[in-house]
């Protein structure tokens, strides 16, 4: 089925944090055994033990000879500086292999910036190319398309968008990078909120509603919130009664539904990506927390300290992930889970005590856009499915598509994985359905308003 | 001091257990592997100094006894 599973704890990185634990433990041991040694030394030459030497010489002779060597350079006291030496192995294994990986991806990253660098100085040449190709009847964006099917990697080049702002080796970053773009397109009206506020109101929830019970559902409500283009952009906030007769909270986000750079009133757009990617505050993210406030408050539940999950396709999983990141947000809701289905995350900084699930497609572009593998540690989960051998998707627009991600999802859902068992265990309060009472579907229409003339 | 010997040797033992479970963790590579091996020969090394140390608890115990009747008689 083509699932590959990195990262939470059977990762990598987790297996990385159990070397480190277990050289301090080494370390801590070491120090033990070198008191323990100390006190064989003081043994050996006991008061008790020399006087005992008048009436049976051989014997305690003997006997503070065997204590001196048991605490000695040959025994205790020697063992005690092996086990430092070798904790000090293994923390040094650790270190170097962590050094290899930040200087693996030093080098990706001036290798993007530099390709995009060289790429955007032929900008106009490569645009005549493109309505020449256009004219002589060639569909280019559908060649594209099939393109990063096959070779997705091409999208990593994304990555280096710092370099097509300030050249090769730049010191700014991908955020700096996007944050540029945002506010030179602010000149001229475009990726700009100003002027708009963020309007969220309560609507009747789809008639197929129903509370999540795998990360299948997560993913297949996008079905139920992705309007048409040009509609408001519709959020689902789902309440799962507790054993404990607390509540625990899912928020499903949904994906980009209008790509005009000029934002409008539906806040689910290109506007609102771009400043997620630059990690700038975004209107759609306000108007999810007015949402789970408004349901909370609702349910008489509000500033209970409920745990959170914040589920996200495309642009939701970037809303979800930049919540979980937001300090802010996390001191008023106790943000536990997220889940990312095709969505560009990796460089967002979600706090190891937020447990991520990322879904994607090797093959679609999206979620490569940031040109960076996703964190692997104990907390974070990739899912990557290999569609090359799909008989549907063949395109990279076909492999970002909900309903796909829906069946990848079902897949993990089914999966052995260690990592992924694990998860399920840690995220059972949210996908509880109604084991413990009637969960409660509350569905929020967000919008823009304004701008003010 | 025999007594103090015995409990020193049961910390040895507790300690080399802790060693071990040290050595159960998740190690990956072929690197990892002998830190693995080393971990458990530390181990090992640890455990039969638990033994030493009760062997000398004991040496200790008879001396003792011995002085014992030595002054009895």
């Amino acid at each position: 089925m083509g699932l590959d599973v990195t990262g939470g704890t059977g990762g990598v990185g987790a297996a990385l944090e159990d070397l480190t634990a277990a050289a301090h433990r080494l370390a801590e041991t070491a120090g033990d055994v070198s008191r323990v040694a100390t006190l064989m030394l003081r043994a050996a030459l006991c008061p008790d033990l020399l006087a005992a030497a008048r009436a049976c010489p051989v014997e305690s002779t003997r006997l503070s000879v065997q204590l001196a060597d048991l605490g000695g350079p040959r025994g205790l006291g020697g063992e005690a500086v092996a086990l430092g030496a070798l904790a000090a192995g293994v923390r040094s294994a650790v270190a170097a292999y962590a050094t290899a990986e930040e200087a693996v991806a030093g080098l990706v990253e001036s290798a993007q910036d530099t390709a995009v660098f060289l790429l955007s100085r032929q900008a106009v040449p490569l645009s005549v190319g493109l309505v020449a190709l256009r004219r002589a009847g060639v569909d280019v964006a559908g060649g594209t398309d099939r393109l990063l099917f096959t070779a997705p990697w091409l999208v990593d080049l994304a990555g280096g968008i710092e370099g097509a702002v300030a050249g090769p080796l730049t010191p700014l970053d991908y955020e700096d990078g996007v944050g540029l773009l945002a506010r030179a397109g602010a000149l001229g009206g475009l990726v700009t909120e100003d002027g708009w506020a963020v309007r969220v109101s309560a609507v009747g929830p789809s008639s197929s509603a129903r509370a999540p019970a795998s990360v299948a559902d997560l993913v297949g409500a996008q079905a139920d919130i992705g309007g048409p283009p040009g509609g408001p952009s519709r959020l689902r906030v789902v309440e799962v009664p507790q054993e404990d007769g607390s509540s625990a909270w899912v928020v499903v986000i949904p994906g980009t539904q209008d790509w005009s750079p000029r934002a409008g009133a539906n806040p689910s757009d290109l506007t609102t990506d771009v400043l997620l990617m630059a990690e700038e505050p975004a209107m759609l993210a306000a108007g999810v927390e007015q949402a789970l406030t408004e349901a909370q408050r609702q349910a008489g539940r509000l500033g209970l300290d409920d745990p959170v999950l914040l589920a996200g396709h495309s642009q939701g999983g970037i809303a979800a992930a930049a919540l979980a990141a937001d300090a802010g947000f996390r001191q008023r809701q106790r943000v536990t889970h997220v889940v990312a289905s095709g969505s560009p995350i990796a460089r967002i900084p979600v706090p190891p005590t937020v447990s991520v699930l990322a879904i994607e497609h090797r093959q679609d572009a999206v979620p490569r856009l940031e040109g960076e593998h996703n964190a692997d540690r104990r907390g974070w989960l990739t899912v990557s499915r290999d569609l090359a051998a799909d008989p549907v998707a063949r395109s990279a627009g076909a492999a970002h598509g909900s309903a796909l991600y829906r069946a990848t999802a079902a897949l993990g859902d089914s999966s052995g994985s260690r990592s992924l068992a694990q998860w399920r265990r840690g995220s059972a309060a949210f996908l509880a359905g109604p084991a413990h009472g009637t969960p409660t579907v509350r569905d929020y229409r967000v919008e823009r308003v304004g701008p003010a003339p | 001091m025999a007594s103090t010997v015995r409990l020193e040797g049961d910390r040895v033992r507790l300690l080399a257990l802790r060693v071990r479970a040290v050595g159960a963790v998740r190690w990956r590579s072929a690197a990892a592997e002998l830190y693995r091996q080393r971990v458990e020969a530390r181990a090992r090394r640890l455990e039969a100094a638990a033994e030493a140390a009760h062997v000398l608890a004991r040496e200790a115990e008879r001396l003792a006894a011995a002085l014992e009747r030595g002054a009895a008689s």
